[in-house]
This record gives C-alpha cells, structure tokens and sequence, in this order.
C-alpha cells in the first residue's frame, strides 16, 4: 500500500514538487503559534494526529535542501549486499556510475547503529519516502516515553512542541537526518540516569554514540555527578555497547573519515563564519575548537546538573566548524516546566538559515551572528 | 580584521602551522596533531581563566 500510494504521489510533476512545502511550513508554525499563544490544547489526540498529518502532506516530496539522505540509502544498500560501508570510497564502486552520493571521496562517517537505520531504509526500498517513515517512527517512540515520565499534561505539551516545531519537522522529517533517533535515546538516557540505573543509562548512550558520535560528550559530564561506582556501572554499560557496536565492523571503523570530514567541512555555526572573516580555515577551526574546548573543561569541573547537559548540543552547534542547525534538535529535550522557551523557539528558528543562505548571503552572516548571540547570552539571564 | 589576519599569519609561521603533516588532510597523524593541539591550547585557555579569576 505503501509503495502504492508513493508511486501516486511520485506523478505529481517535479515543477509543482516544491509547492507543497511553504504550506507545509506555515502549518507547521501556525500550529506552533497555536501552542504557544493558547498553551495546552484540550484535544490532544486530534493535534498529534494532525501533527503527523502534515509531515504526511510532503512525506513522498523531494528533499529540497538536503543530499545526506542519498549517502544514507548508498551505505543501505551497500550493507544489503554484505560489504563493509567503512572500508571502501563510493567512489571506487560500480554502484557509484548510477547511485550518486554525496562525500563520495570517504569512507561512511556514520556509525553502526546509523548503518543498521539505513540498512532498514534500504530494506524497505521505498527510499526517501522510507527513511521519513523511520524518522516519523523515531518520534512516536517519545510518545510512550513522555507519558512515563511525566505528568499527563506535561507530557502532552511536549509532544506537541516537538512534532510542530519547524527544526524537526524540516530537518528531521523532511531532510531525514538520522539524528531524529537522538531524540528517542536521549530520551531514555536522560529518564534512566534520573533514576540512577547507570548500566542501563549507559548502555543507552551507547546506542546513542553508535547513531552518532556526539553523544559521547554527555558521558563526563554525567559521569562528575555521579557516585564512584555508579561511574564504573556506566562506563561498563556504555563501553559494552560500543564494544558490540564497532566489533560487528571490525577491523574497518568510521574514524578516520569522520576526522577527514571535520576537517574539510564548513557548517553554519554562528562563530565559526565570525571568525573565517578574518582567518583561514585551519587556524578558524582550531582557534573555535580551542574555545569550545575551554568551555568544556570549565563547565565539566563545575559539575553540571544532569538537568542541564543537552545545553552542550548547543556547543556542538556554535564551537564546531560543522555546525548544522539539526545538531540543535537535543535541546528540545531539555527538561523544563514552561515550553515553550526561548531555546524552543531557537531551535525552530535556526533551520530558517538555510533560506537566507542562497539569495542574501549577507544576511545569512548577521542571523547567524545574532543567532550566535543570542543563543550565548539567554541562558546566563535566566540563571541570572 | 587587522587582529585576525595577525592572528592568522602568526598560526602559518608557527610550528604548528608551518608543518606539512598538519595540512595533509588525508592522514592520520594530521588529525591526532590537531587533536591535541586543540586541546592543549583549550587547558591553555582554561588555565588563563582560572588564572584571571583567582582570589587576590
């Protein structure tokens, strides 16, 4: 039925493709807008269905700003076929001659678990339109989440913060970036190192680490807050996964081309493009590195609240070279009673840089500097 | 930009810098050298921080 209604919806003529996209995204912050001016609203059900009803309105809708998605489907299908995604260039492939992808001069930078998504995504052979299904899967996992968790209202306010808001619904849905499946394992991270079952905790970052590697700058952060031997559960937890993991790869690992990436890649974070006005790449990068890792460290030997940590996706947005607006998607999960607040409403806006980017170039670099700003600035007034 | 573009022509003509393997993205060693440099300037700079900040 699914592939039905995607080959239906596949005859839609390209030209009119991008129509449905602006509609989209006004719906998507009117029901934003709804849910900050009028608060929780009485029919939850109707609203979340909704919510889902208007990713499904572009579900089958070419990607407008992303390519990522095609390099996922290539490591699917290359995994389908038995071959180790880490040890090869696309390039070198026959695959290659009629499946472009994109960084296809490296080796995959996405970790197992990342592979094993894509390796579904492939499996359902449905493509983009598939891989949207996995990520609309990915958000109804923190539906049962939020319900355990917290207070029935709560949880409902957050569910639907999270479906209407413009970063996850563009970047997460529409683009399929697999850091969707953050927000699931952060998630239950988060709830099971608030209960203190540390293995169990760890092991989740595990997963987390295994879809991306950037999760693994919460482990020392959580770990100072933490007695001596729940720090010994966890680390077992979280290196019995990783161990798992990689090993089922072994000898071949994304490393190296996730160091090439770093190093070759310019995102959007606000400090970086400050700092390339008047520095080269490397000396830029290594200046803002430097930087992120001082905060860090400072932060680290003041032993944050665990309440606090998803703050530090904030930092891998300003202080890596390869800041993209959908590494922000984490600190939607912040907990606080109070959403929408004001890093709700940045994150839903930052996507919004790519839109400036092609026809006011100009103006791309002064959003992001007020982005950069104001991002930096807003939490030292609200602890003030 | 006169600070920066200083900045910049300092970090070229610096060991760092001026090393070949630092620039030759292809290799390992390029990364771990940036690595730890990023690091050792970032407990640098946390040393400065604390240094600034200290009980007078």
């Amino acid at each position: 039925m699914l592939a039905a209604l995607s080959a239906s919806l596949a005859l839609v003529p390209w030209w009119m493709a991008p129509l449905p996209f602006p509609a989209q995204l006004a719906l998507a912050w009117l029901g934003y807008w709804g849910l900050h001016r009028f608060g929780h609203p009485a029919r939850f059900w109707l609203w979340w269905v909704l919510g889902f009803a208007t990713l499904g309105f572009r579900w089958a809708q070419p990607a407008i700003q992303a390519d990522d998605y095609l390099r996922y489907l290539f490591d699917g299908q290359l995994v389908l076929q038995g071959v180790n995604p880490y040890g090869l260039v696309p390039q070198d492939l026959p695959l290659y001659q009629t499946f472009w992808t994109p960084k296809g001069n490296i080796p995959t930078i996405y970790p197992p678990l990342a592979e094993g998504i894509f390796t579904v995504a492939a499996w359902i052979a449905l493509g983009l339109p598939g891989l949207r299904l996995l990520s609309a899967l990915a958000l109804m996992f923190l539906m049962p989440l939020a319900f355990w968790a917290w207070p029935k209202a709560k949880a409902q306010r957050f569910l639907l913060l999270v479906l209407y808001c413009p970063l996850v619904q563009q970047e997460l849905f529409h683009s399929a970036h697999v850091d969707v499946w953050l927000l699931p394992l952060l998630f239950g991270w988060y709830l099971l190192a608030k209960g203190k079952r540390s293995v169990a905790a760890g092991g989740v970052l595990g997963l987390a680490v295994l879809l991306k590697l950037s999760p693994l700058v919460l482990f020392p952060l959580w770990a100072v807050g933490i007695s001596l031997r729940q720090r010994w559960w966890a680390a077992l937890g979280l290196c019995g996964v990783l161990a798992l993991g990689f090993g089922l790869f072994y000898p071949q690992q994304p490393f190296s081309a996730l160091a090439l990436f770093y190093q070759s890649i310019e995102g959007y974070s606000p400090f970086y493009r400050l700092l390339r006005w008047g520095l080269d790449r490397e000396t830029a990068r290594l200046a803002l590195a430097s930087l992120g890792t001082a905060g860090y460290l400072i932060w680290l030997a003041r032993n944050p609240q665990l309440d606090h940590l998803f703050w530090v996706f904030a930092g891998l947005f300003l202080f890596t070279p390869t800041g993209f607006p959908w590494y922000l998607a984490p600190l939607l999960l912040v907990p606080k009673v109070g959403w929408p607040s004001w890093w709700v409403l940045f994150c839903a806006l930052a996507h919004l840089q790519y839109y400036l980017l092609w026809p006011y170039g100009w103006a791309l670099e002064l959003g992001l500097l007020a982005f950069g700003w104001f991002q930096t600035l807003y939490p030292q007034r609200s602890s003030a | 930009m006169m600070p920066l573009t200083l900045i910049s022509t300092a970090f070229a003509k610096s060991p760092l810098g001026s090393a070949k393997a630092f620039h030759d993205y292809q290799s390992g060693g390029n990364a771990l050298l940036e690595f730890g440099a990023t690091l050792a300037i970032g407990v640098a700079l946390v040393l400065v921080y604390y240094w600034f900040r200290r009980k007078k």
